[in-house]
């Protein structure tokens, strides 16, 4: 009897002892890069995004320190991020960017002028650093570096910042470097049919001189969308919308007149994702064409709003 | 049999006082078995690397010493593949694989790869002398930092080396953890801006 309830007791402490094993924290953090950088021209627009390239729950990055150099700016990371981290990124932002309309939410504010213009690189320390040479920094608020793959070199790419929550996009803050979107540069516009009926085109054009093109689109109109008189407006039939900054782009099919001209018209022209695009050229060397919308924009593809300060193309 | 008795209910208070937390915590004392897993003990406030105590928490959480799982798919360097194909160590990366987990140093690799043995079931004196903090064992060909035994001799060496400096970090990390880490990493602190090349200031 005694034996019996001493061996009862053990197991009790066995029990006791298994339930009461804590869950050990392996937090970690080794596993996330620098994977973006981005400045505007006076370093009030700026991101860096971290990605956790290959671990699966390291969430223990508060307290690492990010730090840019040779100007020795630190920020120490907040941090507070639940697993899974597989794949996902963490986004610094100024306050700057965070107030930018459709910029993915940071998940931590960064002070302004973290990145100096002449940095070379950004550590997320001790862990890992990003590295390029001084002055490669895109400043022209389209622009960032990013790299392609872990471990791969930073390269000037369309800026892309993402966030925790997984959400992107691309910001324009070339506003803010005052220098608005540039136009597609006048006369490098080449279509060549692809077959004989005109319904499948190729566009090739410059994208070499303007910096600053974000993403494109085709706008067109028919024969009866011309302006009535010389200065007026431009009406729209539609467009092709994001197709992107490559060049030549294959367009097709293309639309076809419902005026029974047989005309059709478009302008390939530069928007930033944000609603907002570039120039139209001008029609008669010194007055922009416009189209119906605020300040000349053509309503279509979502764009609310044009902007014609950049000379660049036209 | 009552002299027993009263050992194991003593022994049964001694486990539970030491599992107790410190009121309002929830934090449960790890110490037990802290030593062969290089955990972190939240009641007393130390942690174990390689058996050696370490009272920096920022240290001992940079030095990270467990496998990690890892999308094992995500490393494309072909040392990468090689050490994932061979529990081996990446250099260019740092970055070691045992059995498909990863770890972020030489020093935590080895202890990866490493035999856990506690002391009550070392048979040799000499090894499981060696155990209480370092030592090699040249009847066995056994080295042991802690509870770890290592059997390759020069793995061995460079472990104790390496385990030399992260002492030197811990003690260091009182004055700044960042210069800890920076000392166990070869890195810069980002704060004093001291780098570190094998636990020495090179510059700064």
């Amino acid at each position: 009897m005694k034996r019996a309830s001493r061996v009862v007791f053990s197991v009790g402490i066995f029990g006791f002892v298994v339930m009461t094993a804590p869950q050990q924290s392996w937090a970690g953090a080794h596993t996330w890069d620098v994977w973006e950088v981005f400045t505007n021209a006076d370093g009030t627009i700026q991101f860096v995004e971290l990605k956790d390239t290959s671990g699966t729950a390291e969430t223990g990055i508060g307290g690492h320190v990010m730090q840019a150099n040779p100007s020795g700016h630190t920020y120490t990371l907040l941090g507070g991020i639940a697993a899974p981290t597989t794949g996902k990124s963490y986004l610094l932002g100024t306050a700057a960017y965070a107030a930018l309309p459709g910029a993915p939410v940071p998940d931590e504010i960064l002070p302004d002028n973290f990145l100096a213009i002449l940095d070379s690189s950004c550590a997320y320390t001790p862990f890992d650093t990003a590295s390029w040479t001084a002055g490669a920094l895109p400043t022209d608020g389209i622009h960032s570096l990013s790299r392609s793959a872990t471990n791969g070199p930073l390269t000037s790419q369309t800026n892309s910042p993402k966030n925790y929550n997984g959400d992107t996009a691309t910001i324009d803050a070339s506003g803010g470097a005052g220098n608005g979107l540039p136009g597609v540069p006048d006369g490098s516009l080449r279509v060549d049919k692809l077959v004989a009926d005109g319904s499948q085109l190729s566009l090739t054009w410059d994208v070499a001189t303007c910096s600053g093109e974000l993403d494109n689109q085709i706008i067109y109109g028919q024969k009866s969308d011309f302006p009535a008189i010389p200065g007026g407006n431009y009406a729209l039939q539609g467009g092709q919308c994001n197709i992107g900054t490559a060049s030549p782009f294959t367009w097709t099919p293309t639309p076809s007149a419902s005026d029974g001209s047989g005309l059709i018209w478009f302008l390939l022209v530069v928007e930033n994702n944000a609603n907002k695009e570039g120039p139209w050229g001008k029609y008669n060397a010194t007055t922009e064409r416009n189209g119906p919308g605020t300040n000349g924009a053509s309503n279509v593809c979502g764009v609310t709003d044009r902007d014609v300060s950049n000379v660049c193309g036209h | 049999m009552i002299l027993a008795a009263a050992r194991a209910t003593l022994a049964a208070v001694v486990l539970l006082a030491g599992s107790t937390p410190p009121p309002g915590t929830g934090a449960v004392c790890v110490c037990a078995t802290a030593r062969s897993t290089n955990a972190w003990c939240p009641v007393h406030d130390v942690g174990y690397v390689g058996g050696l105590k370490l009272n920096s928490s920022w240290l001992h959480e940079a030095l990270d010493a467990h496998g990690h799982d890892v999308v094992l798919s995500s490393f494309n360097c072909p040392a990468c593949r090689r050490a994932i194909d061979g529990d081996g160590y990446c250099d260019e990366h740092k970055v070691g694989f045992v059995h498909g987990r990863a770890y972020f140093s030489k020093l935590t690799w080895r202890l990866g790869k490493a035999e856990v043995r506690e002391p009550a079931d070392i048979a040799c004196a000499i090894c499981r002398k060696n155990s209480e903090t370092h030592g090699w064992c040249d009847r066995d060909r056994i080295g042991m930092v802690g509870p770890f035994a290592i059997r390759d001799r020069a793995a061995y060496d460079e472990e104790v080396h390496a385990l030399g400096i992260v002492a030197l970090a811990d003690h260091e990390a009182k004055r700044c953890p960042y210069c800890a880490v920076a000392m166990v990493t070869d890195t810069q602190c980002p704060l004093c801006r001291i780098t570190y090349k094998d636990g020495k200031r090179i510059g700064g």
